[in-house]
């Protein structure tokens, strides 16, 4: 085959993860969650990294048949849903082994080098493997890094041989039931055991024995921690499969300051004349805005777009500590539905934390289409919301815009962001001329979901952070 | 004792195998000033955790004595890392000759 060769393309979708997930075992919340995976680190469900390889396998079998015996590689990137997904095949090294590649958006998301064998598919059945049971586990395994240290154990290996052969025809074909079941058993072994539920799968090197004899249980152990880097290293062996399995602990959503911890901040009364609109105030910034303004003496509403079960906590939590608090459906790029709410809630303060994921990866060096999406929040959303503000006869309204300090000082990856937010001072400049009250301050990188990373950053809290800011607010009233 | 000629030979081998990784736009150069760290660098967090895996991997593979590259290294403030290729190989032969 030439250099680079497509072998396959598709787009992942929520069936696709469903039916991964039943087949293998690997029911992690970042691949079939979509609220949950949007406050983990990566931002939105994840195909499972597994599923990308013995797609991949699959497809170079049927390019020119065979088997593989050892597969080693990575997964650097996660690939997204709804994106489209390209598996490349490259050169065959000196040694024989091919290389190939699953990239979507520009990033490689699985890279492995395969040795081949050429000889005729196993005789092993496919009934070889135990059945699926009844009731696989359902919830993964929460397991803190410390304890992973000499965690060792057994996990029962079984398979739905139908499934496998209709959803990896050349690849169950080619390995038989008894290999296909181990091999499922690794991401189940990371994304449900061990690490469990915080896991990222990231590298494997994986050697079959083909005709070896099918086996009850998968044995692990962990071979390594380094805590620092929130590392594991996995070996793990069945009967015919012996692996070295690394993953990653991703750090927990960020939790926020408390209302209590909010109540120590302000007087009970300050904010009384504040009844806030407190876009994205489910969670991050916009979290910990509304908790202030309701232990201030003031009111939030607390708008959601997708995720209401983060708006209905907070202001659970709120009104559960004596505040007054509600939650509103908000989209912002269909901002003018808002009207008949706006009406009836007739908000002083707007805080406007809106915003799409920040940190998300592009291949090129620089992303139109990203600058396009956040401005769509930034820019065109905020303008719509102020004149949806306007058609609901709210005459006087005071504004906070959070900005950002890349403006003063660049970070790389982030130009397109950078641009966005300066596209929104200036929209707020405009703003200010035709008569709305705007605040914006640019913010330093602050503990949020938005910045959850393997390697701590040093964050601001944004309790320090926004105490002045809504003090400030209710500083113009008068 | 490694010289500097082999643990920069062992950290291009790591290179190698993180480039495999990367976009051909984002490729890191095989040369001790390729940044590894800052805003120079093209690796995000877990593309510099995976670089150091790597470079332990093909160091220990290639010079003596054997170190715990990952460990070491991962223990410093982030002030403190290596943030290029050479900066890195000097890390490296300190840590031999301690």
């Amino acid at each position: 085959m030439a250099e680079r060769d497509t072998i396959d393309e598709r787009t992942y979708g929520p069936a696709d993860q469903e039916r991964f997930a039943a087949l293998s075992g690997d029911r992690n919340p970042i691949h079939l969650d979509a609220l949950r995976a949007r406050r983990e680190m990566f931002g939105a469900v994840v195909v499972h990294g597994m599923h990308l390889l013995l797609r991949a396998l699959d497809a170079v079998i049927a390019g020119r048949g065979g088997r593989p015996v050892r597969v080693r590689g990575q997964f650097p990137h996660p690939a997204f849903l709804g994106t489209p997904v390209t598996t490349r095949i490259g050169e065959t090294d000196a040694g024989g082994a091919i290389h190939v590649s699953v990239e979507s958006a520009g990033q490689v998301c699985m890279h492995a080098t395969v040795e081949w064998s050429d000889a005729p598919p196993t005789a092993t059945p496919p009934e070889d493997a135990a059945p699926s049971p009844a009731a696989a586990p359902a919830a993964p395994r929460l397991r803190a890094l410390a304890a992973l240290a000499d965690t060792a154990g057994d996990l029962d290996l079984w398979l739905d041989a139908a499934a496998s052969a209709r959803d990896f025809p050349r690849l169950h074909a080619a390995l038989g039931g008894a290999r296909m079941a181990e091999i499922l058993a690794l991401t189940r072994l990371i994304g449900m055991e061990c690490p469990g539920l915080r896991s990222i799968f990231s590298a494997f090197d994986v050697t079959l024995t083909p005709d070896a004899s099918p086996a009850r249980a998968l044995r692990y152990r962990v071979e390594r921690v380094i805590a620092s880097a929130s590392f594991v290293r996995l070996r793990a062996a069945g009967g015919g499969i012996d692996a070295q399995l690394d993953a990653f602990v991703r750090p927990p959503p960020e939790a926020q300051s408390s209302y209590a911890e909010a109540r120590t901040r302000v007087s009970p009364a300050e904010l009384a004349a504040q009844r806030a609109l407190v876009v994205g105030g489910g969670r991050g910034l916009g979290e910990v805005a509304a908790k202030l303004v309701a232990a201030g003496g003031g009111h939030a509403t607390v708008t959601w777009t997708a995720g209401r079960e983060d708006a209905e906590r907070v202001a659970a939590e709120i009104v559960a500590g004596g505040g007054s608090a509600g939650i509103l459906h908000c989209d912002v790029a269909r901002a003018a539905d808002l009207v008949p709410a706006l009406a009836r809630l007739r908000p002083t303060h707007v805080y406007y934390f809106a915003s799409p994921k920040i940190f998300v990866k592009r291949g090129g060096p620089y992303d139109p289409s990203l600058y396009a999406r956040f401005t769509a929040v930034y820019v065109e959303g905020l303008e719509a919301l102020v004149a949806a503000c306007r058609a609901a006869g709210l005459e006087r309204l005071r504004l906070f815009i959070p900005s950002s300090t890349v403006l003063d000082e660049p970070v790389r990856n982030l130009e397109e962001y950078a641009d966005a937010k300066a596209a929104a001072e200036a929209r707020c400049a405009l703003l200010a001329r035709r008569g709305v009250e705007v605040t914006v301050r640019r913010l330093p990188r602050v503990a949020t979901d938005q910045t959850l990373t393997l390697v701590r950053h040093p964050a601001a809290s944004a309790l320090d952070i926004l105490t002045p800011i809504v003090r400030g607010m209710s500083d113009r009233d008068g | 004792m490694a010289d500097r000629a082999q643990v920069l030979a062992a950290l291009y081998a790591a290179l190698d195998d993180v480039n495999l990784q990367l976009p051909a736009t984002s490729r890191l150069a095989k040369s001790e000033g390729t940044a590894l760290l800052g805003d120079a660098a093209a690796l995000d967090s877990l593309g510099f955790l995976n670089l150091v895996l790597a470079a332990e991997t093909q160091v220990n593979a290639r010079c003596a004595p054997p170190v715990n590259l990952a460990e070491r290294l991962l223990e410093l403030d982030e002030s403190s890392l290596p943030a290029t290729v050479g900066a890195l190989a000097t890390f490296v032969l300190e840590l031999q000759g301690s």
